[in-house]
């Protein structure tokens, strides 16, 4: 053994101890962070905070700033601050609440809205917001064709308005359509100054709008640096109540761990609630200065069956796939404990809920006595498919692959991009799937027509291809009823159908967690628009 | 002459590569199972409003269709529109691109100053201290995942020490400088606004050396191999033996002759850069065209993924031609040739 050999064992040696304390260091940063003081020192003040500057991140980019052009989670978020609409969900509210239009007559047959709106909102050019200006939103909503006229194009058409004075405008509907007013406070019914028609250019002002805004709501669009920052200064002339960050930032960080770094530094208050995986989520609930606001939500997590073929269009194999599932240890092991069990397409804690509907317990037995008499004890091989980068969802299918091998049957798990997956489950390429799913407006008809009505089947988001009569029949009736008595049992009678006959199994209702400084107040998570940050309405205060 | 005609030749052979990668990803975006059109109008989407849709991108013309609409366009400078910005995609390149540039190179001359100075120091201390060292540190960066080097960054200098900024190009609040090439450094010293330079300067940093890693490592290692073959040439034991100093020696008479491969292999690590970009721009949340790419790809934006990868092959091939040209004025032989 000569010298220089000796040396490089040494430095080898050097260099793997030092990559390992790093190695080390990172796993205890949690702990230490809250009390060496190079750190950052919450209860010290804190050299990025500033009462009137809101900073948020997100790793999703913003397409588009048009309320009726693509629809985009992060576009919502922030075109809810820089338009009004005629009703709003307001808090932790799911009622629609008085915006634009402080009251509203709607006739007895459920087809005729009048509105009555107030008197001194004004968009940011200083003009008044006008029945003009709601017609001609909606008009051009129907108009562009995408997204908001998917909800619209439905009740209303361009004759459906009648301008009654400056201020009241009536609305005739096609046909009765029940959960219309809860359609007003979505982003997709945001109103639009009419002046847009400036530059409506040849494709109704789109590209225009895709980079502008046209408002006349809290906050005015300041300036947006692409895949950057995106920055809105509060409206000093607002008509409501005077908004409390000065600016708002919204930042795209793409990366969660970095997005965590900086939310420790102070440099972010707030982080996206759909970026970071409940482990790590876990994980920041015990640093100082940081909080986890957490919140029940109207998100369902759920595995359609593709019933249309193969063995899964047999009842009694889909109740005993129900039948195997850990549900228990699913809750625990996947969403660390917090969510809850669902019985079917609509959420807790939103109207026509049904506490009835069938609930299959985890039971192995039922589970191959059911395989059996459909014939396939000797076992099945099926495939289950589920997007990438999803930590949930890949927890959830190594979950469910090793529950169903206990009762024989073979689950393969494919992951694929999410045009490929959308493109599979729309398409019934599929037997199992596992998708979110967040209703735009918080009535039952948004969810059950999407998972259960014939028409919808495929494209339209019936991802199990159900089809049953008797549940369209109910569907139909209770969207054109505004008896609300009759529309809560049709809603809960399909419920108790479909667990009778698991198009779909409903895996969880996951709780909305939102990381975020403890100097902010005032952020409350509203279950039905988990991407409504009030951000006029939140303070900073060290 | 020799070098222009040189020159023109490969920018002519230019055109077929091209050609040829335009169809290579046009065919392969287009195989991916998945419609554009449902994408851009989701879950509620009606049928009449998604096949007008798809009339209206030319989505139910036959393949070959819709492939000369597109070279037709950009023969006259037209890169499309993207489906995700509703832009055009020429004018989102000139918006996202600089970015990735300006990453690049900052990242290539961090290779220059420290692989090729580390290399040469490699060679002529050979199985000493400092040769281990720059093996060790050469083999480090070429083996450590550049998203885990990032993060292991972010965490030591921006949470602990706090002396580097953690995201973004410029500091938050702080305007960026007139456009003049996109490069916010070179924007900032041209129009002498020197907060924004230091500004731009520092968030280049740590993303700059992680995406260095891999390079320096491959150029030390490279500098090293090449300049051991020429250092016990005959030639260099002529100069040691007329008494000429160690330095000159070193850089006067063998580094001439060393760097030869190593500025082939600076061609392929600009292009490894460009790529290895992606990865770091979303660590450090860097707005470039890799972040651009991966918003497309995720939309199936097809003329936003066509344009970022023929823009992507002109850098790789123009750099790559840069550097062959770089060969007449370091090489005398080829002159003559």
């Amino acid at each position: 053994m000569n010298f220089k050999s000796r040396w490089s064992k040494l430095l080898l040696f050097f260099v793997i101890a030092i990559l390992a304390l790093a190695g080390c260091q990172n796993y205890s940063e949690d702990a230490e962070s809250t009390d060496s003081p190079d750190a950052t020192d919450p209860a010290a003040s804190n050299e990025n905070f500033d009462e009137n500057v809101f900073n948020f991140a997100t790793n999703q980019d913003i397409p588009l700033l048009d309320p009726h052009g693509q629809a985009a989670n992060t576009t919502f978020r922030v075109i809810y601050m820089m338009y009004d609409r005629l009703v709003t969900y307001d808090g932790t509210s799911t009622e629609p609440q008085p915006m634009l239009a402080e009251s509203w007559d709607v006739s007895e047959d459920g087809m005729e809205y009048t509105f009555h709106l107030v008197k001194d909102a004004k968009f940011h050019d200083g003009s008044p917001v006008t029945a003009e200006a709601v017609q001609y939103s909606f008009t051009r909503a129907i108009d562009v064709g995408k997204s908001a006229a998917g909800i619209f194009s439905k009740v209303i058409d361009k004759n459906s308005f009648e301008i009654i004075d400056d201020h009241t405008i009536k609305i005739t509907l096609k046909e009765p359509f029940a959960p219309f007013i809860s359609t007003l406070g979505t982003a997709f019914a945001n109103i639009i100054n009419p002046a847009l028609e400036e530059n409506h250019g040849d494709d109704l002002g789109e590209s225009f709008l895709a980079e502008a805004e046209m408002g006349s709501g809290p906050y005015i669009l300041d300036s947006w640096d692409r895949g950057e920052t995106l920055v809105m200064k509060a409206n000093p002339d607002y008509w409501g109540e005077k908004p409390t960050m000065e600016t708002v930032n919204i930042r795209f960080v793409s990366e969660a761990s970095t997005a965590r770094l900086m939310l420790e530094k102070g440099e972010i208050d707030l982080i996206d609630n759909t970026m970071v995986s409940p482990e790590v989520l876990g994980q920041m609930e015990g640093t100082d200065g940081i909080e986890v606001v957490k919140a029940t939500g109207f998100q369902i997590d759920y595995m359609p069956m593709n019933i249309e073929s193969g063995p899964l269009a047999d009842v009694k194999v889909r109740q005993a796939i129900a039948h195997s599932i850990n549900y228990d240890a699913l809750l625990e092991s996947v969403y660390l404990g917090n969510a809850e069990r669902i019985v079917g397409a609509v959420p807790k804690g939103m109207f026509g809920f049904s506490p009835d509907a069938k609930l299959y317990e985890y039971d192995l037995d039922k589970a191959k006595a059911l395989l059996e008499e459909a014939g396939q004890a000797e076992g099945l091989t099926l495939e289950i498919a589920i997007s990438e980068d999803d930590e949930v969802r890949s927890n959830t299918a190594l979950l469910l692959q090793s529950d169903l091998e206990k009762v024989g049957v073979t689950l393969n798990i494919k992951t694929y991009a999410w045009p490929t997956f959308l493109d599979l489950v729309t398409s019934g390429k599929h037997d199992f799937g596992l998708v979110s799913w967040t209703p735009d407006y918080p009535d039952p008809d948004y969810n059950l027509w999407y998972f259960a009505h014939s028409s919808s089947k495929g494209p339209g988001f019936n991802l199990a291809f159900y089809e049953n009569p008797e549940v369209d029949a109910l569907l139909e009736e209770a969207r054109t009823s505004t008896d609300e008595d009759l529309r809560e049992n049709n809603y809960k009678e399909i419920q108790n159908t479909m667990a009778e006959e698991v198009p779909y199994i409903f895996v969880a209702q996951p709780q909305i967690q939102a990381p975020v400084r403890s100097w902010v107040k005032g952020y409350e998570l509203n279950p039905m628009n988990t991407w409504y940050v009030p951000f006029h309405k939140i303070t900073k205060e060290q | 002459m020799d070098a222009l005609r040189f020159i023109a030749k490969r920018l002519l052979l230019m055109i077929p590569i091209l050609i040829g990668i335009s169809i290579l990803t046009f065919a392969i975006s287009n195989t991916i199972p998945g419609d554009p059109a449902r994408l851009i109008l989701g879950p509620k989407a009606t049928p009449e409003g998604l096949e007008a849709l798809r009339e209206d991108m030319g989505l139910n013309d036959p393949l070959y269709v819709q492939y000369g609409r597109y070279m037709a366009g950009i023969f006259q400078g037209d890169l499309g529109e993207s489906t995700y910005s509703q832009r055009p995609v020429a004018d989102d390149l000139i918006r996202y691109s600089p970015a990735t540039f300006e990453l690049t190179i900052f990242a290539m001359v961090i290779t220059l100053l420290i692989g090729i100075p580390f290399g040469i120091i490699s060679a002529s201390r050979k199985d000493k201290i400092a040769d281990q060292f720059t093996r060790i540190f050469a083999l480090l960066g070429v083996a450590m995942p550049a998203f885990w080097l990032g993060l292991l960054l972010l965490l030591f200098f921006y949470l602990r020490l706090g002396v580097f900024p953690g995201s973004g190009r410029l500091d938050n609040g702080m305007s960026p400088p007139d456009y003049i090439t996109g490069m916010y450094t070179v924007d900032a010293l041209l129009t002498g606004n020197w907060p924004v330079f230091i500004s731009a300067v520092m968030h280049l940093v740590l993303p700059g050396i992680t995406l260095s890693a891999v390079t320096v490592g491959m150029i030390t290692r490279m500098t090293r191999s090449s300049m051991l073959t020429v250092l016990q040439s005959d030639y260099i034991r002529t100069a040691y033996a007329k008494g000429a100093p160690e330095n000159r020696v070193l850089y006067g008479h063998a580094l001439r002759n060393g760097v030869m491969p190593v500025i082939t292999l600076l061609g392929m690590a600009f292009g490894h850069a460009l790529g290895g970009s992606v990865l770091v721009e979303a660590v450090f949340s860097w707005p470039g065209l890799g972040q651009y790419a991966v918003n497309a790809i995720n939309y199936l934006d097809f003329p936003a993924v066509m344009g970022v990868t023929l823009l992507i092959a002109i850098m790789f091939i123009l750099v790559n031609l840069i550097v062959d040209t770089m060969y007449f004025f370091i090489d005398p032989r080829l002159k003559h040739n």
